[in-house]
Order: structure tokens, then C-alpha cells, then sequence
């Protein structure tokens, strides 16, 4: 596949939703000892609002459908990472067609965009124990594969692979950021909550993307 | 878990009902929207608006000081999660008056992210907004990272001194520096000695051994600057302002406003312990103490601890600490 059709973009995001929510005990066991264990919690009632919008609503341009997807995730969850969340669906906008379908270039440059956009809101980077973590390299990983111009599903694989390492990495990080900065050495040897989350989010895009074929 | 209340994924819209119900003369919820708490008496036109947001479970902060003298809004997150940026949107669109917001919060990172992005889309609306950021916390950064400190009990003294600068049509440049200015003669530091239970997560956010408290300890459970033995009232409270002092020197003849702020589990009898060791220590030092505020101000569920707060006055924030002020849950007719 070497376009990304909106209705198939929906329904990746609907299994992110799902797969979000049925992790939330996991989520919510690793926030409780390197943060305040609210991380599950918030992300299943973003994601829950997110999937009742997706399931009542269909999209027609895959702009349209990020924008939606975002602003639900911002104004459903609160919290940091409703907004993190949010922007990462909201901050690489101008980077999609206001089209029924988009390339794998437009995809990367979207999701890269989203990641800066994330950098600047949490005056954050690499190495600091978030969600960059795992976002970062799926980008990387994307934008590779869109240079290649390999296929979506391959690509999705392996921004999906990138960013689980990226999840690995994270468990020997100290952290510098947001609120489990205080349980510094509490959080080595576990994974960033919302890292995880991450990777989460693009495993179930690239389950959805081939359950399809 | 040992708590009383019901479904407890219903603890803040219950929360919101109560006090909904007990206030409905002065405070009211924005279009039904229990999230977002507004001051329903009168304001005067072209006043500069005051608002805060952030997490539930601190009450009276944050929105305990909706009300005359002090904040026009408050929008409610989660417990312990910020309010998303729709809210606070239209919670500051709701506060203009005219003469534009002044967003006033503790530093914490989902209400900075919120507050950026709801002060962009306010902007957007042409609704003039200015930030200052709440970070008296002096036990979470060391003082040469004094700008990334947390945000806790200082705040209802910027929300007076905001409150007040406002009612006195100051314009939103005026209000914000004087403010600021506010912010940087307060310090603060806390103990605790139990942790806090979050009502969805279920479990206590840390553990302390029986016989240890912690020094520094911030209002979501946020580990200070160590763990040590229990002491006496009188080694706390000198260990506390010795702390303070370091951070803020005062003099003979300085004037200054205490606050004891109770955790949530700690008696007011242990607060006035505290608070009568730090008013003979500053005594002793030639500093006078003007309006002390002993109570519970800014809490974290059931953590027993307290915090002490060193306001350092000058004639113009005791003017703002003397003018009335009268919300749900402030009055400074009893102080």
C-alpha cells in the first residue's frame, strides 16, 4: 500500500483507542511506582471519549480527522498528557491534504511535526524519560522508510519496532521532566508511562494496517 | 483505601455539586459545565480578571478562592491533573471584564502546557492574557534553579495580592508585576508525614515509615529534600524557617505574613504549636508578623504535614493583605 486512505487512518486510531484502554491497568501500574499513577487512568478517559467520537462520526479527509482526533484527546483527558497526547494528532496538521488519502512523505513529515510541536509545548527532548522517547525514533524510523519509499505497512512495522526500543531505552533513563523527575531513582529499570503509551499507539496502528489485507 | 465517597470516578463532579449547592449565592459553573467555576457576584467593569486552574484535591486551592477580592474563575482538572486547555479557554474569555486576564498558577507541567496553549486560543479571541507562575516552593529546586521550582501554599497570598491589585483597577501590566513581585518575597516549605490516596488509583502515592517525616515533601507527594527521623513541633518548626531564612534572609524590622498551612489530616491544635515556635524564633529576630494565616489553605487529601509560608511585606502588600476578601472558603474578616 502506498496510500494511506482516511477510513483505514480511522480505524487505526479507533484500535489505538482500544488497545490504549485495555492496557490501562499496566499504565496505571507503572505510573504508581515513577509517577502518580493517574497515567492509565487519564489515557483510558481521553481514548474512551476518543472512540465514542470515532465510532458515531466517519471522516472524509484525513486533515479533518487528525484535527477531530486531537482536540478530543486535549479537551477529554486534561492534564499533561492530554495535551501531549492531543498535540501529537494536532501539531503536524499542516503537513496532511485536506484529501481521502495521504502518502507515507505526508505521514512522516506529519508525525515529525506533531513530535517538534510536543518538544516546544514540554520544553522537552531525547533522553529525558517521556514519551520522546518512543516517539522520536517511530518518526525517524517513518521518515526513513518515506525516503525509501517503502511501503506503509512496512513502515508502519517498523516505526512500530523503533519505537518499542525507544520504550527499552527508557527503562535506564533517569528522569528529568514532568512529575516522575521526583522519583529519580525509583524510575530506573522501568519504562516512561507515556513511552509506553507511544508505542502502544503505533504497535496498534500497524495491527490494524495489515488485519486489513 | 479508606475513603468517604461513593463511585470514585465520581469524586470531583460530587465534589463540584457540593459546593455548587452550598455557594450557589456567590459562585456558579460556566454554561453547566462543572469544570469551570466562575464568581457570580458582582465585578466591576473593566476590572483586570484573575483566574487559576489545576488539579482537584488541594481544596481550598484552587477554586476555594472564587470570589470577591480574589480569583473571577477556576477551571478543575482530575485529582492531581491539570484542566484541560478548552477549559481554561473558556474560562478566560468568561473573566474578561474588558481590561483583559491575568493567568495566575502554580509551575507544574500539564498546567503550563494547558495554560500555553488556552492562552494562545484566548489571544486568538482577542482577549488580552498575561501569565505569572506560582514557585515558592523552596525545598523542590535548589535556589540557583529558583525558575523551576513547584508551585504550592504561596499561591493564596498571590491570589489576594492579585485579587486585591485588580479591584483596584490597576491595569493587566500592573496587576502581573506586582504580582510577580509578590511571588518573589514568598517562600515556602512543607512536611509531611503520611502519604495521600488518589481516589481512581486507589493506593497511597508513596510510603513513610511510622517514626519518619519528610522534609520538603511537595503537595502531589513529590519526595523533598530528605527523609529523617520524627521530630518535636519545635526542631520542626526551627528546622523549617532555618530552611526559609536561607533562601530569604530576613532582618530586624522586617515585616512579614506567616502561613501554617494543614495537609489535610493534620489538627489545627499541632498548626498553632508550629505557628507559636515561628512567631517567638521571629521575635526574637526583630521580625513582626502581620495577618498570620494558620489553617488549611492548600492540601493534599489526607497527607498529614504542613507547610510554613514566609510572605515578606512592604506597605502596599499590607494594604492587599488588609482589604476585604470574602470567597466560599477565604475571609480575612477572622484574620
Amino acid at each position: 500500500m502506498k496510500r494511506l486512505d482516511v477510513r483505514e487512518f480511522q480505524k487505526m486510531i479507533e484500535n489505538a483507542s482500544k488497545i490504549i484502554i485495555a492496557n490501562e491497568p499496566y499504565l496505571t501500574e507503572i505510573d504508581t511506582v515513577i509517577g502518580d499513577g493517574d497515567h492509565g487512568i487519564g489515557m483510558k478517559r481521553g481514548f474512551s471519549a476518543l472512540c465514542r467520537m470515532l465510532e458515531k462520526q466517519e471522516f472524509y479527509e484525513v486533515d479533518s480527522l487528525c484535527k477531530a482526533v486531537g482536540i478530543e484527546l486535549v479537551k477529554s483527558m486534561g492534564g499533561a498528557s492530554g495535551v501531549i497526547f492531543g498535540t501529537m494528532f494536532i501539531g503536524g496538521l499542516s503537513k496532511l491534504p485536506h484529501e481521502n488519502s495521504c502518502s507515507l512523505n505526508q505521514i512522516a513529515a506529519y508525525f515529525e511535526e506533531g513530535e517538534k510541536a510536543i518538544e516546544r509545548r514540554g520544553k522537552a527532548g531525547a533522553g529525558q524519560k517521556t514519551m520522546l522517547d518512543a516517539l522520536i525514533p517511530a518518526v525517524e524510523s517513518l521518515k526513513r522508510s518515506a525516503g525509501l519509499e517503502e511501503e506503509m505497512e512496512g513502515a508502519f512495522l517498523k516505526a512500530c519496532n523503533a519505537a518499542l526500543e525507544g520504550v527499552k531505552a527508557s527503562e535506564c533513563m533517569e528522569s528529568k521532566i514532568g512529575r516522575s523527575k521526583n522519583f529519580r531513582e525509583a524510575a530506573i529499570g522501568l519504562p516512561d508511562p507515556g513511552a509506553v503509551s507511544t508505542s502502544l499507539i503505533f504497535k496498534a496502528f500497524y495491527e490494524e494496517l495489515i488485519k486489513e489485507q | 483505601m479508606k475513603k468517604i465517597i461513593n463511585n470514585p470516578s465520581d469524586f470531583v463532579p460530587e465534589v463540584m455539586e457540593g459546593i455548587l449547592l452550598a455557594y450557589k449565592d456567590r459562585v456558579k459553573v460556566l454554561d453547566k459545565d462543572k469544570r469551570i467555576l466562575m464568581k457570580s457576584t458582582k465585578t466591576k467593569k473593566g476590572k483586570v480578571g484573575i483566574v487559576t486552574a489545576g488539579g482537584s484535591g488541594h481544596l481550598p486551592v484552587f477554586l476555594g478562592y472564587v470570589g470577591d477580592g480574589m480569583l473571577d474563575g477556576c477551571a478543575v482538572g482530575n485529582v492531581f491533573a491539570s484542566p484541560s486547555a478548552q477549559k481554561m479557554t473558556d474560562m478566560i474569555i468568561a473573566a474578561n471584564n474588558g481590561a483583559g486576564v491575568l493567568c495566575l498558577y502554580g509551575n507544574y507541567g500539564g498546567d503550563t502546557m494547558n495554560f500555553a496553549m488556552a492562552v494562545e486560543n484566548a489571544e486568538f479571541e482577542n482577549v488580552k492574557t498575561m501569565e505569572v507562575l506560582v514557585k515558592d516552593d523552596v525545598a523542590s529546586r535548589p535556589k540557583e534553579e529558583a525558575a523551576m521550582r513547584r508551585g504550592v501554599a504561596g499561591m493564596v497570598y498571590a491570589f489576594k495580592v492579585a485579587g486585591a491589585a485588580a479591584d483596584e483597577m490597576l491595569s493587566l501590566e500592573e496587576v502581573a508585576k506586582v504580582t510577580q513581585e509578590a511571588l518573589d518575597h514568598i517562600r515556602t516549605i512543607g512536611i509531611a508525614l503520611s502519604p495521600c490516596i488518589v481516589p481512581e488509583a486507589g493506593k497511597a502515592t508513596f510510603s513513610i515509615k511510622e517514626d519518619e517525616m519528610e522534609f520538603g515533601m511537595g503537595i502531589h507527594g513529590e519526595p523533598g529534600i530528605e527523609v529523617c527521623t520524627m521530630k518535636k513541633a519545635d526542631e520542626i518548626a526551627d528546622s523549617i524557617l532555618a530552611e526559609l531564612l536561607l533562601d530569604m534572609p530576613l532582618k530586624k524590622g522586617d515585616e512579614v505574613s506567616v502561613m501554617v498551612n494543614g495537609l489535610g489530616a493534620t489538627p489545627l491544635e499541632e498548626q498553632f504549636i508550629v505557628y507559636r515556635r515561628l512567631h517567638m524564633k521571629l521575635a526574637e529576630m526583630g521580625v513582626t508578623i502581620f495577618i498570620p494565616h494558620i489553617g488549611e489553605f492548600a492540601t493534599s487529601m489526607e497527607m498529614a504535614g504542613l507547610s510554613v509560608t514566609i510572605f515578606k511585606l512592604n506597605d502596599q502588600f499590607k494594604k492587599y493583605l488588609r482589604v476585604t476578601a470574602s470567597t466560599p472558603f477565604y475571609t480575612n474578616y477572622n484574620k
